[in-house]
């Protein structure tokens, strides 16, 4: 058994085509885990604690296939198809 | 040779090769110029009395990448506008962010009934999107035989627009699109089985008449212990290592791994990273190091219990232009690695 892993990407579609299971949506190339280069620290870090805390429950959930999510997705719908 | 006769060509470029600027410029939105920029020169007097290169279109990587259906409808508008006969999209060699636009792009186009070449090396993650509108021929890796790759991107224009292709993709310099033609030969199949057979039980090389997909499906891992209770790491490949590199990790085709301590940190001083990952690109542009390594907010979850522990290391590799065997390779002994430290899971970020 291998290690679960959440690969956090501003190119979703590319990590879907190579195999990642686990995918994350971040928010720019550069700076995946950052707003923008204009955005203010705490603004940048309420960025970084949204998609980072989403990007830790996708690690714990069970994903029987390739899954992307974005800081959107609501984990309710998914958990309950 | 004037716009008005031969083939009229429109060439898509990066902001690199359209004379923009490195990684500093991947941002850079769409826009067309009249005549040749840059390689498209090269293109220009290679199509001689054949036609001409009437207008180039740039567009940056990283600008594609984040806006893709609204910059591929920008770029078709302004390839449309110059009223081409033939697009060429790239060579991209081996960069992988240009490939899949040049893909995204040249597939596009042919779509609206332009013919529509790209190039680039075999590993180029913009094959990912290979189609029956997808024209691809394959290059090297590197920038230095664009010389070659133009000339053999026309070869393959003239064959496609004379309607001379005989034989498959591989006969005419193109990669397969996975479109299947029938082809009678004088062998049948039971017999061509039976001679690949003995040629692969003898170690001679054999061709397979159909490749199987390259990238293997690896199952999803389970978190085995609830995340409070979960050792967590982080992994990037976007070459964030301690300023002054002191390991020499390569910006670009690394082979290589590396940790450093995050001990006791629990926020990257700006200062004290850089990040290799391209050519140029230095870290004076992306300010606030965890913006890609996001340890001010793990050392917050941590704290508050969200996750059992952050690792004190992180590991990290640029994965730049990164051979498919070496990552792989680096992926496994990461994990190996991860597992001694009795690490249960990892977020990786990606550049």
């Amino acid at each position: 058994m291998g290690l679960p892993s959440v690969l956090i990407t501003a190119m979703p579609s590319l990590a879907l085509n190579v195999g990642a299971n686990r995918i994350m949506e971040g928010n720019a190339i550069k700076y995946p885990v950052g707003l923008s280069d204009h955005s203010l620290p705490d603004e940048d870090r309420r960025y970084r604690q949204n998609v980072v805390t989403k990007a830790l429950d996708l690690l714990a959930a069970t994903v029987d296939k390739q899954t992307v999510w974005t800081v959107d997705t609501n984990e309710w719908e998914l958990q309950n198809p | 040779m004037t716009e008005h006769e031969g083939i009229r060509c429109v060439v898509y470029l990066n902001q690199f090769f359209g004379g923009v600027g490195g990684e500093e410029a991947a941002m850079q939105s769409p826009y067309r110029e009249d005549g040749p920029v840059g390689p498209a020169r090269l293109l220009d007097r290679s199509l001689g009395d054949a036609g001409g290169v009437v207008s180039t279109v740039v567009c940056g990587d990283d600008f594609f990448a984040e806006n893709e259906e609204a910059a591929l409808a920008e770029v078709q508008r302004l390839v449309l506008e110059a009223n081409p006969d033939l697009v060429i999209a790239g060579p991209a060699f081996g960069s992988g962010r240009y490939g899949w636009a040049c893909a995204k792009v040249a597939s596009s186009l042919q779509r609206t009934g332009i013919l529509a070449v790209t190039g680039m090396h075999e590993e180029n993650p913009g094959l990912e999107l290979m189609s029956r509108d997808l024209y691809v021929v394959p290059t090297s890796a590197s920038a230095a035989t664009m010389k070659d790759a133009i000339g053999r991107m026309l070869e393959l224009v003239h064959k496609l627009r004379a309607k001379e292709l005989i034989g498959g993709a591989r006969d005419n310099g193109y990669f397969p699109r996975g479109v299947r033609k029938n082809q009678l030969v004088e062998e049948g199949a039971a017999d061509r089985l039976v001679r690949q057979l003995l040629r692969k039980v003898a170690g001679e090389s054999f061709e397979t008449e159909i490749a199987l997909p390259n990238y293997d499906n690896v199952p999803p891992s389970r978190l085995s212990v609830p995340l409070s209770e979960a050792r967590v790491a982080l992994l990037t490949e976007g070459g964030l290592v301690p300023t002054g590199n002191p390991d020499r990790l390569p910006s670009a085709r690394s082979t290589q791994w590396f940790r450093y301590s995050i001990a006791g940190v629990s926020d990257l001083e700006p200062d004290a990273y850089e990040l290799m990952h391209g050519t140029f690109d230095k870290s004076q542009s992306y300010g606030d190091p965890d913006r890609v390594l996001p340890v001010d907010v793990m050392r917050d979850l941590e704290r508050d219990g969200v996750v059992g522990g952050l690792h004190d290391d992180y590991y990290v590799t640029s994965g730049f232009a990164m051979a498919l065997k070496h990552a792989e390779r680096i992926g496994r002994e990461i994990g190996s690695h991860m597992r001694d430290q009795n690490i249960m899971a990892v977020i990786v970020t990606s550049t």
